[in-house]
């Protein structure tokens, strides 16, 4: 089950079917192949293989672009999202009811999301594009800590595609520029605390993912301010710690840390023991500044053993439900809306700057 | 699964009289803890007397359930002083009884005030409360006047109307929430100081139609219907449903049959001045208004409603014949 392990681990894979499965009005699936199709896999003497296994280089980019936008519901969007795998991310493409095009490494944009645009993107929408340096490396390694630059710094060819796309559909092009993957966190949390404000709901709950978790329907449903990290190091803690330092205190604080899980990682390395967050003195005491409960989601093992194995993150979904709150999932967030929460935006680490086309909702 | 009632935190609004203080004090008797709202103090005092005589704890909040203010301070001492709401009772309301063209504009802007915005405002405090609880029961208290329109009560029927429609549309609202229930309970006449204290602009004094249902039997219903949630709860409204059966089959006919009755057993034969009653202001609050009593020693003092709807099982077969028949000849 190697394979299907992996599938359930990829960030860009679990986070993909997240937001993809919001749009289509469900929670977080199971991730990873259902059990019996390893099986039959097994039995037919391969494991897993997508399509874009069998091929190589940029047909097989491509083929997997093409399987990523064939997740979403076709219909038309505000606003498409192209970034990187962020869980912070998943969360306002949640908010505003749009999907996420996974920024993969290749330089240009390709024919499977110029169609999806295409078909997607009505006159007058907003392609919403992701420019962050820091989140070049994969999820979880040490931060360097970089001002936001106003230039980007994607290749200059996927801009010139984006520029070229947007003109000929009409369309605003927004970059929205952070040097690392978790400086969006605390905008988005603010933007869901502010949020449930207008719904009368009052944001009592914070969670608190990392890694591939975020299921934006059970956020909604237990009413909690999502707040992802991309790791569970020290300077997750720190920028953790820095957010409830602004913010009034939450009444419930809950955790469901996951361990980084690196592709590169051997399987026979993955039974090596890991140091539980759950017991690591920093979030401890991040946890206890609930004012009536913090608490983890996961016990101690749950919480250190690596994520790859899908089961982990089912555990999760089993625990967020046995969060008594249920409010019910909002319609999407119109981006006037979102422009108008974004105009108090300077206090982040996150420029937002209309490139090309006409931004209306924002500016 | 049925919930268990004594360890319960339970708002009653209304609760310095009739069905509310009956309410009140069934829950008591349960060992339930009681926040009592209401706009008469004394009355208020009293029914909190009764309830921890009772052997339940309670608390008192003076309340005027048409300011939604004041509403929100009900939740919040019981929250802060208990820590959650487990059941929220809109009792409060008041009576109306003249035609729509004769009745002052205040006084029905006092009914819908009390009687419906008050529910409304009840219940969009409530729900996030029972949202973030994950679990809670409302319980609007309508009247089968909510169903069954009456003559000189259309303001009264209005609200109460509405609060049944209130109740329908929240529960399509919180289906996704399975731990909250929303009931609506319906009684039929009920003896309570109601009548008494009604706005009375018809110039004559007014009574149950029929023999009244003592509102400690109701109050009793609305406890259980606290701890096995239903849609619709109708209290001492025998023959209802065959009434509304009759109402879409034959509807004049049965709005013929309810105003003949309304004119032969509303009314006293004692003038009154107009009044305003306790629109505007409480008046001393009692659980009992001594209907019973004076309809056990009326003669012909049956229940409203059964003879109706046995008058329109008669009617509506033999109206559909003569129908059938006359269609045939056609």
């Amino acid at each position: 089950m190697a394979n299907a392990v992996a599938a359930g681990s990829d960030p860009v894979n679990g986070m993909l079917t997240a937001a993809a499965a919001f749009l289509h009005g469900k929670a977080l699936p199971r991730l990873g192949p259902p059990p019996l199709c390893g099986l039959v896999a097994l039995l037919r003497g391969g494991l897993f293989r997508s399509a874009a296994d069998k091929t190589d280089g940029e047909q097989a980019v491509e083929l997997s672009a093409r399987d990523m936008v064939a997740k979403y519901p076709r219909r038309r969007y505000p606003a498409v999202v192209l970034g990187p795998p962020n869980g912070a991310l998943v969360h306002l493409c949640a908010a505003l009811g749009i999907p996420w095009l996974p920024h993969i490494d290749r330089p240009r944009l390709g024919l499977a999301y110029k169609l999806f645009l295409t078909r997607c993107l009505p006159a007058g929408a907003a392609i919403l594009v992701v420019d962050c340096v820091g989140c070049r490396r994969p999820l979880g390694e040490h931060p360097v800590f970089q001002h936001a630059s106003s230039d980007w710094s994607l290749e200059a060819e996927l801009v010139e595609d984006l520029r070229a796309i947007a003109r000929s559909q009409d369309l605003a092009l927004v970059r929205l520029g952070f040097s690392e993957p978790e400086d969006l966190s605390p905008l988005v949390a603010d933007l869901y605390a502010w949020w449930y404000r207008r719904r009368s709901i009052i944001a009592r709950r914070l969670l608190v993912t990392s890694y591939v978790v975020a299921d934006p329907q059970w956020t909604f449903r237990v009413g909690a301010v999502p707040f992802w990290t991309d790791a569970i190091g020290e300077s997750s803690a720190v920028g953790l710690e820095r957010y409830l330092d602004a913010r009034p205190p939450f009444d419930y604080i809950n955790f469901a840390l996951f361990q980084t899980a690196r592709q590169d990682v051997a399987p026979a390395a993955l039974a090596a023991p890991l140091v539980p967050v759950v017991a690591s003195p920093l979030w401890l005491a991040l946890l206890a500044r609930a004012r009536r409960r913090g608490e983890s989601l996961l016990d101690a093992g749950e919480a250190a053993i690596h994520p790859v194995e899908p089961s982990r993150i089912a555990r999760f979904e089993a625990a967020i439900k046995r969060i008594p709150a249920r409010y019910p999932v909002p319609a999407p967030l119109p981006l006037e809306e979102f422009g108008g929460f974004l105009r108090y935006a300077g206090r982040y680490r996150v420029a937002v700057q209309p490139v090309d086309g006409r931004v209306r909702w924002y500016g | 699964m049925p919930i268990r009632l004594g360890d319960q935190i339970v708002v009653v609004t209304g609760a310095s009289s009739g069905i509310g203080r009956a309410t009140a004090q069934a829950f008591a008797r349960r060992g339930a803890t009681l926040v009592l709202a209401a706009r008469g103090v004394a009355g208020l005092e009293a029914a909190a007397l009764e309830c921890r005589e009772l052997g339940g704890r309670a608390l008192v909040v003076t309340t005027d359930v048409g300011d939604e203010a004041q509403m929100r301070r009900l939740a919040d001492r019981a929250m802060r002083l208990f820590g959650r709401i487990d059941v929220w009772i809109n009792g409060a309301a008041v009576g109306l009884y003249g035609r729509i063209e004769e009745v002052p504009g205040e006084a029905v802007r006092q009914v819908i005030q009390t009687n419906l915005l008050g529910t409304l405002f009840g219940t969009r405090i409530a729900l996030p409360i029972f949202r973030e609880q994950g679990r809670g029961v409302l319980i609007n208290i309508a009247s089968v006047e909510g169903c069954v329109g009456q003559p000189y009560s259309s303001i009264y029927a209005a609200s109460k109307w509405a609060v049944r429609g209130v109740g329908e549309c929240l529960r399509m609202e919180v289906a996704d929430a399975p731990g909250i229930s929303v009931c609506t309970v319906l009684p039929g006449a009920v003896d309570t100081p109601l009548f008494q204290h009604a706005a009375n602009y018809t110039g004559r004094a007014v009574q149950p139609l029929g023999r009244p249902l003592a509102a400690v039997r109701v109050a009793e219903e609305i406890v259980a219907v606290a701890g096995s949630p239903r849609r619709n709860a109708f209290i001492g409204a025998d023959g209802i449903g065959l009434l509304l059966a009759a109402k879409q089959l034959a509807p004049g006919l049965v709005e013929r049959g309810v105003a003949a009755r309304v004119e032969r057993n509303r009314f006293l034969d004692r003038p009154v001045p107009r009044s305003a009653g306790n629109l505007t202001q409480p008046l001393p609050g009692a659980v009992g208004g001594g209907w019973r009593r004076a309809a056990a020693r009326r003669r012909g003092g049956g229940r409203l409603l059964l003879p109706l709807a046995v008058a329109a099982l008669v009617a509506v077969p033999l109206g559909l014949l003569v129908w059938r028949q006359s269609r045939a000849r056609a």
